[in-house]
């Protein structure tokens, strides 16, 4: 709620530091403010307008006839324009919060402009000031305290000078029929549809629903957004897990791959040292195998001579072999004829021709063969003939008659002869002793030939090895090559790992091991060499970007911690979007028939309609097009058009709507209305002053004099006005007040504080002392 | 200047409480629930008057605000459950 109480003004257009005061009471409500036309009443009206809403809600004039301009005054005279508006403001803090507080201020609007006027045109030579003072306390006579000038007037002005209200609250009963209703006569009525849709839109707070609705709408959006984009993190962090254990897996696999080249140079270092010890060991015995080929080579050289000794020898023993083979024959032969001569001996045949003959070459033999000499028949027999029985058997050859002497020689012959024969058959050298040695020793000699020839085949043998070898010495060099090769390549591929890794690994059980996690003690004196940290390649290593990958996961994870809150968040917005629209809807719906009934009681007060009247009805509701409207009916129940309407009903139909409306709505604000009654006549006149007077908050009201011709009119607005006041142009009273000091020509207007029911002597025109219809005023006052 | 003349008349802000009240009733809301979504719409509607219809980045971020205080006053008591 808000009440207007005291308008201060100076220095627009005709008015000069003039103040009045508002009726603010619950019995006497009324302000009545009386002038004649050209007066300044609705100057005064623009001069409330311009102090609480600026320049902008003035109307647009020629330049020449701006509504500022102090016509009064010269061109390029600087002066300051002042407006001062003291109210009263009763309510909840929030309108749609029935527990929140009812509290009441006081506020003074001030608003000044400096300027000047060149040629009619205004030139601002200050910017516009505004200023917006509040106070708990309303004695605005005294020095009040105001206090906390960070009152918004914007807000204020929002919640309760909207334009539409503005214009409601500012009744220009002219502008307002037109606006709303159209011209008398005019068919298409679509722009004041708009205007009503927009006033019953406003009034109703639907506008600000709607607004809210709008704002919501946007918030919702954007919790959706900011949801869909938690839900987008919460994929992007499934995406970060799994880089996480890419990245891992690719460290592990680094570490492992590290780990296996570490082994892997490791082998190929003992591999090399394996190589470098065959190879060393093959070098000594390439020097033996040189030693051993020399020794070959002598070794071959005396058996060459030996072969070529013994191989004469040899040939000599084959031809002695061969007639000892032939004298073993022939021993044999003979032994079997000498064993035949003695079974023929003892059977005393005697000896027969041919054992004689044997025995003759035996002794011929014998002696023929110097024992030693090398014969056969004494050096084949182990137990050689002693000469003692080479004489035994020639006694027997001569006594050959003595049978039984012959068959003893025979028998001992035979003794000699059996064992020569199986000692000759069984190893025909084995007695055998010529120029070049015993048959044993040529055998020995023989059995060393073959053993050192042997011996070659073995050496030769091992020279091919120790040939094959070289070849596997050579193959060596090239694998201990190859291998180097490889520990060269290995050794880049560490060091590139190990900057991938960007620490340093050390090699612990086959497994590559981070320096920094081993213990100091157990370091080798290499590994202690090693830069733990290389700072060159941290920044960019697999673990700083893991790292950033952990980081960035977890950021996005106490983001997404909110994700339930956002989708709360989300809920409650399209919840409350949703509560908005059915509001806005509902709210329309609702009062549309409330404000349906109100503009038809309103109407009927006004006009003076009942059941037994011959007029028109009149509503508010909503027309085929969707559209809110105002609507008549004549007496037979048909449409009428609202263009179609007379002066006086539609201004009954325009201020019983305004009213309604703004009942409807609850929205009590001052009720300023000029020229509301002037259309009016006789007793609808009246009922109309009193339907506003009593049926609204604040009624402010610009009037004729014959307004105010019926004396009951004149007797209620005496009653129920606490200020009143007339208004007079200068020009037109030709009293005092037309001489105040600040007055330079008769432009201004003058306000007088007299009661308009009765004659001021001030104020009044002189013609109006004529006037019989009004009473003489006893003291009459002026207020500036 | 109230009722002189003994019609009916309404409070200011009844007009906009009953389409509210009416319009959670529509959507089923009742409780602790629907007094928190009618006292957020009134605040996002008081809004308007603070900021203004044309608005701005503070009315938007101001809405964002109160929609996300009812949201906590709203799961305040479950979590204490």
């Amino acid at each position: 709620m808000i009440a207007f109480h005291r308008f201060h003004i100076d220095h627009f257009a005709n008015y000069v530091n003039t103040t009045i005061e508002f009726s603010a009471t619950e019995d006497r409500p009324l302000t009545f403010l009386r002038g004649h036309n050209g007066a300044g009443k609705t100057t005064l009206l623009r001069a409330m307008i311009w102090t609480m809403y600026g320049m902008d809600a003035l109307p647009r004039f020629d330049h020449d006839t701006h509504a500022l301009r102090p016509d009064f005054r010269p061109d390029d005279e600087e002066l300051t324009t002042t407006g001062a508006m003291c109210f009263a403001m009763t309510g909840r803090e929030n309108p749609a919060d029935d527990s929140s507080a009812m509290t009441t201020f006081y506020y003074r609007l001030t608003r000044t402009l400096s300027h000047k006027f060149n040629n009619g045109r205004l030139i601002q030579t200050e910017g516009e000031r505004v200023t917006l003072e509040r106070s708990r306390t309303s004695d605005w006579d005294d020095d009040i305290k105001w206090e906390d000038r960070s009152v918004s007037i914007d807000q204020l002005a929002r919640q309760y000078f909207t334009r539409e209200l503005r214009d409601l609250i500012f009744l220009d009963a002219d502008k307002v029929e037109s606006d709303l209703m159209g011209e008398e006569g005019q068919e298409d009525r679509s722009e004041e549809i708009n205007s009503i849709n927009s006033v019953v839109k406003s009034v109703l707070g639907v506008a600000k629903v709607e607004a809210a609705h709008d704002r919501t709408v946007t918030a919702a959006a954007e919790f959706h957004k900011a949801l869909d984009k938690l839900s987008n993190k919460n994929d992007a962090i499934t995406t970060l897990r799994q880089e996480e254990r890419d990245l891992e897996a690719s460290i592990e696999q680094t570490e492992r791959e590290l780990g296996a080249l570490l082994v892997g140079l490791a082998e190929t270092e003992q591999n090399i040292k394996s190589v470098e010890a065959e190879k060393a060991a093959f070098a000594a015995a390439q020097n033996e195998t040189a030693a051993l080929q020399e020794e070959v080579s002598e070794e071959q050289e005396q058996v060459r001579d030996e072969e070529q000794r013994l191989s004469g020898e040899l040939k000599r023993l084959a031809e002695s072999l061969f007639s000892a083979e032939c004298l073993v024959g022939l021993v044999a032969d003979e032994l079997s004829e000498a064993e035949s001569s003695l079974e023929a001996l003892k059977q005393d045949k005697g000896l027969p021709r041919a054992e004689v003959g044997l025995l003759q070459r035996l002794i011929q033999s014998a002696e023929t063969h110097d024992h030693g000499s090398g014969d056969p028949p004494s050096c084949i027999c182990s137990n050689p003939i002693s000469e003692t029985e080479l004489k035994v058997l020639r006694l027997l050859l001569k006594d050959s008659k003595d049978r039984h002497a012959q068959e003893t020689a025979l028998t001992k012959i035979l003794d000699w002869l059996i064992p020569v024969t199986s000692t000759l058959q069984a190893d025909p050298y084995g007695g055998y002793v010529g120029p070049g040695g015993t048959l044993s020793g040529i055998a020995e000699a023989h059995t060393a030939v073959v053993a050192t020839k042997h011996s070659i085949r073995e050496l030769r043998d091992r020279i091919r090895t120790l040939a094959g070898s070289y070849e596997e010495y050579q193959r060596l060099e090239m694998r201990q090559n190859g291998l180097e090769n490889s520990k060269g390549q290995l050794q880049a591929q560490i060091r590139e790992k190990k900057r991938r890794l960007g620490v340093q690994y050390v090699l612990r059980d086959g497994a590559a091991v981070r320096l920094d996690s081993v213990p100091h003690d157990s370091l080798t004196g290499e590994e202690r060499g090693l830069e733990p940290h290389p700072p060159e390649v941290t920044a960019v290593s697999l673990i700083t970007r893991h790292k950033n990958k952990v980081r960035e996961r977890q950021e996005a994870e106490r983001a997404t911690g909110g994700l339930g809150v956002e989708r709360a968040r989300v809920e409650t917005s399209d919840k409350v979007t949703e509560l908005l629209d059915r509001a806005a809807k509902l709210l329309l719906s609702q009062n549309t028939p409330e404000i349906d009934k109100a503009v038809r009681e309103t109407y009927g007060r006004i006009i003076g309609f009942n059941d037994d009247s011959d007029t028109s009805d009149v509503g508010f509701g909503v027309n085929n097009h969707g559209d809110h409207d105002l609507w008549m009916k004549n007496p037979r129940g048909g449409l009428k058009a609202i263009g179609a309407a007379n002066g006086a009903s539609r201004r009954a139909l325009v201020t019983s709507f305004v009213l309604a409306l703004l009942d409807t709505a609850g929205t009590i604000v001052p009720f300023v209305s000029d020229s509301l009654l002037n259309a009016a006549s006789g007793e609808m006149k009246s009922r109309l002053l009193r339907e506003v007077v009593t049926g609204y908050g604040q009624p402010i009201m610009f009037g004729f004099r014959d307004d105010l011709s019926n004396p009951q009119d004149r007797k209620f607005v005496a009653e129920n006005a606490e200020h009143t006041y007339s208004i007079s142009h200068a020009a037109q009273t030709g009293s005092e007040l037309a001489n105040r000091p600040e007055g330079k020509t008769e432009s201004r207007s003058v306000i007088c504080i007299c009661n308009p029911t009765m004659y001021c002597h001030q104020c009044e025109h002189p013609s109006d002392a004529t006037n019989t219809t009004m009473q003489r005023h006893p003291s009459p006052q002026t207020v500036n | 200047m109230g009722d002189r003349t003994g019609r009916r008349r309404r409070r200011e802000g009844d007009v906009l409480a009953g389409a509210l009240n009416a319009a959670a009733d529509e959507m089923g809301l009742a409780g602790t629930k629907k007094a928190a979504y009618i006292r957020l719409a009134g605040q996002l509607i008081h809004l308007q008057y603070e900021y203004g219809l044309s608005g701005g980045t503070k009315i938007n971020i101001r809405t964002r605000e109160l929609i996300a205080e009812t949201v906590d006053a709203l799961e305040a008591p479950e979590q204490q459950t």
